[in-house]
């Protein structure tokens, strides 16, 4: 589901941006700026048009990149995947005995503040347990682990730091249960456009 | 009397849970802690490791080290060679650290159970937080209450 939605998201914006690129080359074209006659390659309209339409194509969708690079490349970015520890897999099924998966945190670029920790909600019917780090707490009410970004990148100016914890879980009931364990991070829509960028994968559990 | 017991924490203490299989089930126990604010202990191979140590440190024996499926053939053996040495010699006991080294890195569940004789008594301890043996309140006390309040309270 999740990978669903990110491939509908991507989508969505490679479509808008190839919307953007004509919008802007059929204002140019329309304001009469002409690479093609400044040229003076040919008097034939439809060839002034046609050469036209194809270079400023190749030069926005060009300036649009780079734009995009230096934009991505100021962002914050963070990448959170929670996996089986033994397969390496998105998807876990647990039996009598207790399993264990582990959460792979990736964080690169220059340090941006959060007021927010990482949340890893655990469904109902799993008891979930990690050993104690200064960084982690959790909150017995929800079945939710909290992880402090702040205090993992300590206030560095440039951040490459990778993190895996590990989560023992077992069920505590015999019924047969589904569910997608995932991480959140509540940003802000400023924070979200202009400093980080999320990255974010969960894994199915089920009980049998 | 030979018995079975669940491993629970709360916020800040440690404590079991003895049950009878044949007349309770496994579920219920863990339902009705669970309504009292406890959850289950699962002994990963870190912890299990500390109760190897700790059974030797109060005169105990290791008697088995029972490995998940996934172990390779040449680990199991050689756990099952220094084991059948630590009966003699205590002080083989940092080999079978060495061994497990790669097992007890924070979270792994590689040992399945193990038992232990302590106090003439057999004990048997699952990586699922059941222990089984004669007197649990004496291999909890001794044993596994000391080690489970160190990993998680730090005490």
């Amino acid at each position: 589901m999740a990978d669903k939605k990110e491939e509908i998201k991507s989508e969505i914006k490679r479509n808008l941006r190839t919307i953007a690129i004509l919008i802007i080359v059929i204002i140019l074209i329309y304001f009469d700026i002409s690479i093609t006659k400044l040229l003076n390659f040919t008097e034939d309209k439809k060839i002034i048009w046609t050469l036209d339409f194809g270079i400023y194509n190749i030069l926005v969708s060009m300036l649009f990149s780079v734009v995009y690079y230096f934009y991505k490349g100021a962002k914050l970015q963070i990448k959170i995947d929670i996996l089986n520890k033994k397969e390496d897999t998105s998807e876990i099924t647990i039996r009598e005995n207790p399993e264990e998966i582990y959460v792979k945190l990736n964080v690169e670029g220059k340090h941006k503040k959060f007021s927010s920790k990482i949340e890893i909600f655990f469904p109902h019917w799993i008891d979930v347990q990690t050993k104690p780090k200064p960084y982690l707490s959790f909150d017995e009410d929800k079945n939710t682990y909290l992880i402090d970004l702040e205090s993992l990148i300590l206030n560095k100016e440039n951040i490459s730091l990778t993190e895996s914890i590990t989560f023992d879980v077992l069920k505590n009931t015999d019924e047969k249960n589904k569910d997608l364990i995932e991480a959140k991070l509540k940003l802000g829509l400023f924070t979200k456009f202009f400093k980080v960028v999320l990255e974010n994968k969960g894994i199915k559990i089920k009980s049998k | 009397m030979n018995s079975y017991g669940k491993l629970f924490r709360g916020r800040n203490n440690i404590n079991f849970r003895s049950y009878d299989p044949e007349k309770e089930k496994y579920f219920q126990v863990i339902k009705e802690a669970r309504s009292e604010g406890l959850k289950q202990v699962i002994i990963n191979s870190e912890i299990m490791t500390d109760i190897l140590y700790a059974t030797l440190q109060s005169n105990g024996v290791v008697l088995k080290v029972n490995m998940s499926d996934n172990t390779d053939n040449d680990v199991k053996d050689n756990v099952k060679a220094i084991i059948s040495k630590l009966k003699s010699d205590n002080l083989i006991f940092v080999k079978l650290r060495e061994e497990l080294e790669w097992a007890a890195d924070s979270g792994s569940i590689d040992i399945n159970s193990i038992d232990v004789y302590f106090s003439n008594k057999r004990y048997e301890i699952y990586s699922n937080g059941i222990i089984h043996g004669d007197d649990l309140d004496l291999l909890f006390s001794e044993i596994i209450k000391p080690v489970l309040e160190k990993y998680f309270y730090g005490r």
